[in-house]
């Protein structure tokens, strides 16, 4: 007697695909616009981007907590945008836990299970499973009032876990803790994700919860996707300004093109000096047409005078990090760079800075000033 | 902001608990609140004795005591009728009121429509003005309606304050309700129905009793609404007692003193009945016994 939502073993399920899903409040520009997904089985998919570029509402679209306003949903062959939320049957984690407040852990965890009809006896089992899973077995009887954060966000996991989804739907769900658990949450997820064979669709702000967790990641920018790839392929190679910005390059100036390089290089002014990079952006650059140049703090090296791209720089502020240094340093010509070293660096002191060309990125500009600011979280 | 303020506030020493002598101010107060309480006691207990005695004038304590006064009141015509009526309206009343008022309640405090303040404040109006204000009108609205005098026409009126008393309670127990809570409900496969009876319910049931418990009281004190509209036989208590007391050559005092000590054991009966059913401090302490 397995109804529509009822179907919660994972072997039926293949991909979930987004199609063109758009979503637009009032008269505002549309929070997600022409949105197109594939979700496979296995997936660790996780949505980055800075409050406001639309992750949430994908998220909220999949489970069916918003109305699309175009597009579609389709779970391999069967289209699901136009089911009620409680006929999806996604297991969904959210950023303030949700917890039912009136019911036990267990029962917190079975509530699903409930709405599935799932006999008492089995419902009981699976729920004490899903909680031996998190760890937390023996809060079973506990009121979710009476547990910590973590403890609550893990019950919100078993919640989920439960009704063995298809795809579990996080929300931001590390957001809302301290620093040290956030960390041990994730691993937590992580190895759940790994044990479980999961189907997850993550949505964050924090770059490094996505480049931990995720097989795939996807980067929005007002509602647009940005870029699609695996943690690496974004992270060594963004594919503009607005995702390396996010992807922790700090060091991001505006530039004017000069002249081609071998392969893609290219030489660019910046810092009153002329640096070699690499051209990520497509399409023929105009000579003195303006580029943005990223460079990761790792990448600017701590050098003698000799090297590609040397710069020198005054440094000012340097913050000890346990393994290395964080250090703020200015150029003669007043632009601030971030780097990370192990040698020792004395505030005040002359450095040298070298980078090579192909850790120089290069792109067409188009990062608004101060669109990186935004988001909380995101170094 | 430029400067830096220190916090202007030193922690005050902590007092030795119990062991402090009482302040000018703690004396007045409680002085005034134990009169305050001495004088209520006062004369509740004094309607008690006066039911209980066979004559009470000018002395401290009764010529003597008796308990036919309430036989005699019970055997006055109309008087255990008038009961009958009491807990029909008051069940009526308070049953539709929450049935209507908390539903409603909710879509006011969930959904962002236009003329939702005006709603509130809507809603407040019979709650606020006294009910001699429009007491008289509303009967005669239900003379032409050709109820009047109906044991729905007290149902009606009486449905007037407290409907939207019960609305205005509601608003702020569903305000505390994270929408997380319900969305998680909805995600995890309740449909609209068992969102209802198995989330908010349950989470809303301090505002219930709240609510039920006020507007039982509204109901069974409410005088001026039922006087105006209610026949012979659909007259409350609070009605039948006015009637007994103002009528010149009425019973003796010691009669109606006993028709109001049945009246307040049906308001007491009432509020403990309420508070049996659901106590609003456990609610929220405990899970659930409740099966899913």
């Amino acid at each position: 007697m397995a109804g529509p939502a009822r179907r919660t073993s994972g072997a039926a399920f293949e991909t979930l695909s987004l199609r063109g899903v758009t979503r637009v409040y009032g008269r505002n520009p549309p929070a997600l616009y022409d949105f197109d997904l594939e979700l496979g089985r296995g997936d660790f998919v996780a949505l980055l981007g800075p409050s406001g570029c639309g992750k949430s509402t994908a998220l909220a679209c999949i489970a069916g907590l918003q109305l699309l306003t175009r597009g579609s949903i389709w779970r391999d062959g069967e289209r699901i945008d136009t089911k009620p939320a409680e006929k999806r049957g996604f297991g969904m984690v959210f950023q303030n836990y949700a917890l039912f407040p009136h019911l036990s852990v267990r029962r917190n965890v079975e509530f699903g299970l409930a709405m599935r009809k799932v006999a008492r006896g089995q419902r009981q089992e699976r729920a004490l499973a899903a909680l031996r899973t998190v760890q937390l077995e023996e809060h079973a009887s506990k009121l979710p009032s009476q547990l910590s954060g973590g403890q609550q966000q893990r019950v919100a996991i078993a919640r989920a876990l439960a009704i063995e989804p298809e795809v579990v739907l996080m929300d931001e769900p590390l957001s809302n803790l301290d620093a040290a658990l956030r960390i041990e949450l994730r691993t937590e997820i992580k190895r759940i994700y790994q044990e479980r064979g999961l189907t997850v669709l993550y949505v964050t702000h924090d770059q490094e919860e996505a480049l931990a967790l995720a097989t795939r990641l996807v980067v929005l920018r007002k509602g647009r996707i940005e870029q699609i790839g695996t943690p690496q392929e974004v992270y060594t190679n963004p594919s503009s300004a607005y995702v390396a910005g996010f992807m922790g390059y700090r060091n991001l100036f505006p530039a004017s093109y000069r002249e081609p390089g071998q392969g893609r290089e290219a030489r660019v002014s910046a810092f009153g000096a002329t640096v070699t990079g690499t051209v990520i952006s497509d399409g023929r650059l105009e000579d003195g047409a303006g580029v943005t140049v990223a460079i990761r703090p790792e990448d600017l090296i701590l050098g003698t005078g000799a090297g590609p791209n040397a710069i020198e720089a005054v440094a000012e502020v340097v913050e000890y990090h346990g393994r290395e240094l964080s250090v703020q340093a200015r150029t003669a010509t007043d632009n601030v760079l971030h780097l990370k070293t192990t040698e020792p660096v004395a505030a005040g002191s002359l450095v040298t800075l070298t980078a090579r060309p192909d850790r120089v990125l290069v792109y067409r500009s188009g990062l608004n000033r101060g669109e990186l600011d935004v988001e909380a979280g995101a170094s | 902001m430029a400067t830096t303020t220190l916090a202007p506030t030193s922690a005050p020493a902590a007092r030795a608990p119990g062991f402090s002598r009482p302040t000018v101010t703690a004396v007045l107060t409680w002085t005034v609140a134990g009169l305050f309480a001495a004088v209520l006691l006062a004369v509740l207990i004094s309607v008690i004795v006066t039911a209980l005695s066979t004559s009470w004038g000018g002395t401290w304590l009764p010529s003597g005591y008796t308990l036919s006064w309430f036989r005699h009141a019970w055997d006055t015509p109309g008087l255990a009728n008038s009961i009958a009526v009491t807990f029909e309206v008051a069940i009526a009343d308070v049953a539709i009121a929450l049935l209507v008022g908390v539903p409603a309640g909710y879509v006011v405090a969930r959904k962002k429509f236009p003329g939702r303040n005006a709603i509130m404040l809507f809603a407040l109006l019979p709650v606020i003005l006294p009910p001699l204000t429009y007491a008289v009108q509303l009967a005669a609205l239900m003379y032409r309606l050709g109820i009047g005098g109906t044991l729905l026409s007290v149902v009606l009126v009486n449905l007037v304050p407290i409907l939207p008393l019960v609305i205005l309670i509601t608003v702020p127990f569903v305000e505390q309700i994270s929408p997380d809570v319900e969305q998680a409900a909805k995600v995890f496969g309740a449909d609209n129905l068992r969102l209802f009876t198995r989330v908010l319910v349950p989470l809303l049931t301090p505002g219930i009793v709240a609510a039920g418990v006020l507007s039982l009281v509204r109901v069974l004190g409410s005088f001026e609404l039922t006087f105006f509209v209610s026949g012979a036989t659909t007259q409350t208590l609070v009605v039948t007692i006015f009637g007994a007391l103002s009528d010149p050559g009425g019973p003796p005092a010691a009669l109606t003193a006993a028709m109001t000590v049945f009246y307040m054991a049906i308001a007491l009966l009432g509020l403990v009945i309420s508070l049996r059913f659901a106590n609003p401090a456990h609610t929220l302490a405990q899970p659930a016994r409740r099966t899913l």
